[in-house]
């Protein structure tokens, strides 16, 4: 028998039971209550760029959203489609490369490097992951683990594309202010366009991938298929993502390739919330700042950073999302048992 | 980045994928494996193929035979 004599328990507001359906069309406040988180998001990331001090906070908010793009890429193929897919830099690589070779040496602009890296790079990044997706769980993640790895050495290797020294010498954005919503941008676009997804069919079939891929190929449904355009979307996002970074930094080079881009958004989407889409990009927008506001501390960055880290994951560690949904649509009170 | 520690990593998950998961004396022949098959390409290509190597067998390894050599977890086979 246990000691305990009360209890917490979790009741929906009234407003939110309200606002379920279409009858939340009938009143402002209902409304309003439905409208206020996605206003917040937005209006948040817009106003962004104005409220941060000086050109080195403003550049590391295109850094926040070019993480955040590759985090809700890896929220999307883990939690939608079932691909645990740790390739982020591979994306990131893959996007970077394309959009640095087509401008440095063929003399495109940076408004056709971008969709063309995000179009090629998700195609060149499908082609190679194809013969993989058959495998499930943590074998899919070693391959996707490696592919960047094995990219990286490639270059190195065979001395293409600049070698070590990478790519120089390309065009940047016309000015700060479009380069931060031009990613602002992109990724309002890609969480709003990634929840629509998963809510239509397709979403449907993604999710019944994720849960039970052999009733799915009984149904008549090629498995494959689905599997191969979530990750050219995936991808695609990735290497955008990446194109974009490469303009930023006018350079692309095998840092691109490095594991930071695979770790860090996997870290974020913990941090953030899985499975949630939005959460991936609080989870970027904490965890980026904190990174750079570390720097000031020298070598003892990284425990400080691992400390944050094991911090969230020992004690919030279903994520702000889920913390904040719950605030937000249920009222707590102890009861006496 | 501390680059020395990626490489023993990368070697030993090498060996346990081409020798199998689960199974240790997949482990000892796929250490041979590797071993040779590095420092061929270091004598007979380059040294900068070394890495290369490793990684091009974890990938066609799970390609082509995801159970490695000697693997027990034939389930894995099964196409989905």
């Amino acid at each position: 028998m246990s000691s305990q004599t009360r209890r917490k328990e979790r009741i929906d507001r009234g407003i939110k039971v309200r606002s379920e359906g279409l009858y939340a069309l009938m009143s402002w406040r209902e409304m309003a209550y439905l409208i206020a988180p996605r206003f917040i998001l937005i209006a948040g990331l817009l106003s962004l760029p104005f409220l941060m001090p000086g050109m080195y906070w403003q550049r590391v908010i295109s850094i926040v959203c070019i993480y955040a793009i590759v985090a809700i890429s890896f929220d999307f193929l883990a939690h939608y489609v079932g691909l645990v897919c740790l390739g982020g830099a591979f994306f990131i690589g893959t996007g970077g490369y394309i959009a640095g070779i087509f401008n440095a040496y063929f003399g495109m602009p940076p408004v056709l490097t971008i969709p063309l890296a995000a179009i090629a790079g998700g195609a060149f990044c499908t082609l190679l992951l194809l013969p993989c997706l058959p495998l499930r769980g943590v074998y899919f993640a070693i391959v996707t683990l490696m592919y960047p790895l094995f990219m990286a050495r490639i270059i190195e290797a065979f001395d293409i594309f600049g070698g070590t020294d990478g790519i120089l010498g390309i065009d940047s954005f016309p000015s700060a202010f479009v380069e931060q919503y031009f990613v602002v941008g992109i990724l309002l676009v890609f969480v709003f366009g990634l929840r629509r997804l998963v809510t239509t069919d397709r979403g449907l079939i993604f999710t019944a991938v994720m849960d039970n891929d052999q009733a799915v190929r009984a149904s008549g449904i090629n498995i494959t298929y689905y599997k191969a355009m979530a990750v050219f979307i995936a991808s695609g996002m990735g290497c955008l993502a990446g194109a974009c970074l490469t303009h930023i930094y006018m350079w692309s080079g095998i840092s691109q390739f490095a594991l930071d881009f695979s770790i860090l958004p996997i870290a974020a989407t913990v941090i953030g919330g899985a499975g949630t889409l939005v959460g991936p990009v609080i989870g970027c927008l904490i965890l980026v700042p904190v990174s750079e506001l570390l720097r000031d501390f020298g070598t003892l960055r990284i425990v400080f950073y691992a400390s944050i880290l094991v911090a969230f994951i020992l004690f919030r560690s279903d994520g702000i999302m889920a913390f904040a949904k719950r605030k937000y649509e249920q009222i707590e009170r102890w009861t006496q048992i | 980045m501390v680059e020395s520690g990626y490489h023993v990593l990368i070697m030993s998950i090498a060996v346990c994928i081409v020798g199998g998961l689960g199974s240790w004396i997949g482990a000892f022949f796929a250490a041979f494996i590797i071993g040779y098959a590095q420092i061929l390409t270091v004598v007979f290509i380059g040294s900068h193929f070394q890495m290369v190597v490793a990684l091009l067998a974890i990938i066609l390894t799970l390609i082509l035979k995801p159970s490695g050599l000697f693997g027990q977890q034939k389930e894995l086979e099964d196409r989905v």
